[in-house]
């Protein structure tokens, strides 16, 4: 059970911890790059994030889910960019944009494709608060006083913030969105 | 309802509005084909979102907890005291030092006012480096802005304070693991510098383990909050508002040393919470000088200790309008109330909230 091995953790069982990191990285990691865009400050940001989880086991409580508190700490590091000292002091290079589309189901077809890729370019270019809101909320279905407190913002601010990014988004999207709002009719989120 | 709701739908689509607002939003919904599409839109862009993966190099995660683990062991969690931590110990000597210093000039204060409420003299002494002691280990790890200050405070430095636990060696039946040369115990979370200077709101405080660098580090890390801090003062006043609750991090760990909400603390109460503890105050000017005390001191704690003296400035600031019947002390009573009620580690919500019961509107 996860709280056995947080608690293990706690008590300084850095194997138990190594355990949980591993549960738990790609879902760090996919939030860190959602944010950040690039592998190498997403990498710096993942590794971090359990630092700092690790750290702070204390006041984690352990009868909670441990992945939405992962989460918010990654998205929190991701949108003020704190890097580890040794990035900070190597200057890590920058990598590439590396998100990609996942492959089309045959249900999905080539036009969810090509809309996904739209979309990828389109949350690129959000502004980084706002890939952070959409990603907490979309990704990790984090309400908005979660990610309120998450990101040190007013909830009326994730809801506007969580409204443009949207907004832009389905810009972005209109010439997809007939085919693909049929399909997502009655589906909700 | 007159107009579009498009501004709305976002959060009606999340479930965050309010009821009032839902419904309203719900009856315009059925009534206009363009906003039902809008929505429709809305719902098709969190669809597709979900179906775009993000691709990792190929192998990246094979050796990924062990790069955090190295990590972990390159800087394990050692307690430093930076630069803010030597402006609470200073704040907290001079809460106790200058009613003392006015009890000896009797003109300047009724006879009444003195003897009860100070603290003995070792106290005097003990708070500061107690504090100290708690926060740091080794002189490098403190920036050379606080290095002066650090051997002013080690001169008066008293006794140990309770031993660091040591790390609790295990069996760990998942991975049949060799013992860890690890980390000190979570017990010892290190203190969260104050909400102005903390890069993460939440403080998550992830950033409290600032402590742990080495004097470099650290002193490049605090140039970083320093900055970081000046951002923030120019941030929008709606997000200043939420800055100061982090909660990112989940709560703090209950204790205490004579009350059974803080029994589970795992260290023995510092010198410095003993010493506040045993202080009275008699006279306004003490209940507010305790209440300030109260106030450094928990800018510069964690866990269970942290949650006390947060309660502790509330009921030196009750006390403090108790004698006074001042509107100032009344506001400043409501202000640490409303603050310490919108932290997500409240633990003792409820006992702020009798505090506050009888007051004045």
């Amino acid at each position: 059970m996860e709280r056995d091995l947080v608690l293990k953790a706690r008590g300084g069982n850095l194997f138990a911890f190594e355990e949980i990191v591993r549960r738990h990285e790609r879902r760090v990691y996919a939030v860190a790059f959602r944010i950040l865009r690039r592998h190498d400050a997403a990498d710096d940001v993942a590794q971090e994030a359990f630092v700092r989880a690790w750290r702070n086991l204390a006041e984690f409580d352990a009868e909670r889910p441990f992945a939405p508190w992962i989460c918010r700490i990654a998205a929190n590091l991701a949108v003020n960019e704190v890097r580890s000292p040794r990035a900070r002091e190597e200057g890590l290079p920058e990598g590439h944009d590396e998100t990609r589309s996942a492959a089309a189901s045959p249900l999905d077809g080539v036009l969810d494709a090509e809309a996904r890729r739209v979309l990828a370019a389109a949350v690129a270019e959000l502004p980084r608060e706002q890939r952070a809101v959409f990603t907490l909320r979309v990704y990790e279905e984090q309400s908005y006083k979660e990610i309120a407190e998450a990101l040190g913002i007013a909830p009326g601010t994730v809801m506007s913030r969580l409204a443009r990014a949207r907004g832009k988004l389905r810009d972005a999207l209109l010439p997809y969105l007939g085919p693909a709002a049929a399909r997502a009719g009655g589906g909700g989120s | 309802m007159t107009g579009h709701v498009v501004e709305q739908l976002s959060a009606f689509l999340d479930g965050e509005l309010d009821e009032r607002e839902r419904s309203e939003v719900a009856r315009h919904l059925e009534a206009c084909p363009e906003c039902a599409r809008h929505l429709d839109d809305l719902l098709a862009v969190d669809r597709l979102a979900r179906g775009v993966e993000v691709a990792a190099p190929a192998g990246y995660f094979d050796g990924f907890a062990s790069r955090v683990r190295d990590r972990i062991r390159k800087r394990p969690r050692r307690l430093v005291a930076p630069v803010w931590a030597w402006a609470a110990a200073a704040s907290l000597l001079l809460a106790v030092t200058v009613p003392r210093l006015m009890r000896d000039r009797p003109a300047a204060m009724p006879p009444a006012a003195a003897p009860a409420a100070l603290p003995p003299p070792t106290t005097l002494a003990a708070a500061p480096a107690a504090l100290e002691g708690e926060l740091s280990e080794s002189p490098r790890e403190l920036g050379d802005a606080g290095q002066g200050k650090r051997d002013d405070a080690r001169q008066g430095r008293a006794a140990n304070l309770a031993p660091a636990k040591k790390a609790k060696e295990f069996k760990d039946e998942a991975t049949a693991a060799t013992p860890v040369p690890g980390p000190p115990p979570a017990a010892q979370a290190p203190a969260a510098p104050p909400a102005a200077e903390r890069p993460l709101a939440s403080a998550v405080a992830p950033e409290r383990e600032v402590g742990a660098l080495a004097a470099p580090e650290a002193a490049e890390r605090d140039a970083l909050y320093q900055e970081r801090g000046k951002r923030q003062e120019g941030a929008g006043a709606e997000e200043q508002a939420a800055a100061s609750g982090f909660a990112g991090a989940p709560a703090a760990v209950p204790e205490s040393a004579e009350a059974p909400r803080l029994a589970l603390q795992k260290t023995a109460p510092s010198a410095a919470f003993r010493a506040l503890l045993e202080r009275k105050a008699a006279t306004i000017a003490e209940a507010r000088g305790l209440r300030e005390a109260w106030r450094a001191f928990a800018g510069g704690a964690v866990g269970a200790e942290a949650d006390e003296a947060r309660v502790r400035v509330i009921e030196a600031g009750r006390e403090a309008y108790r004698l006074s019947g001042e509107r100032a002390d009344l506001d400043q009573l409501r202000r640490d109330a409303a603050a310490y009620l919108k932290r997500e580690d409240a633990h003792q919500a409820d006992r702020v909230r009798a505090l506050l019961r009888g007051l004045p509107r």
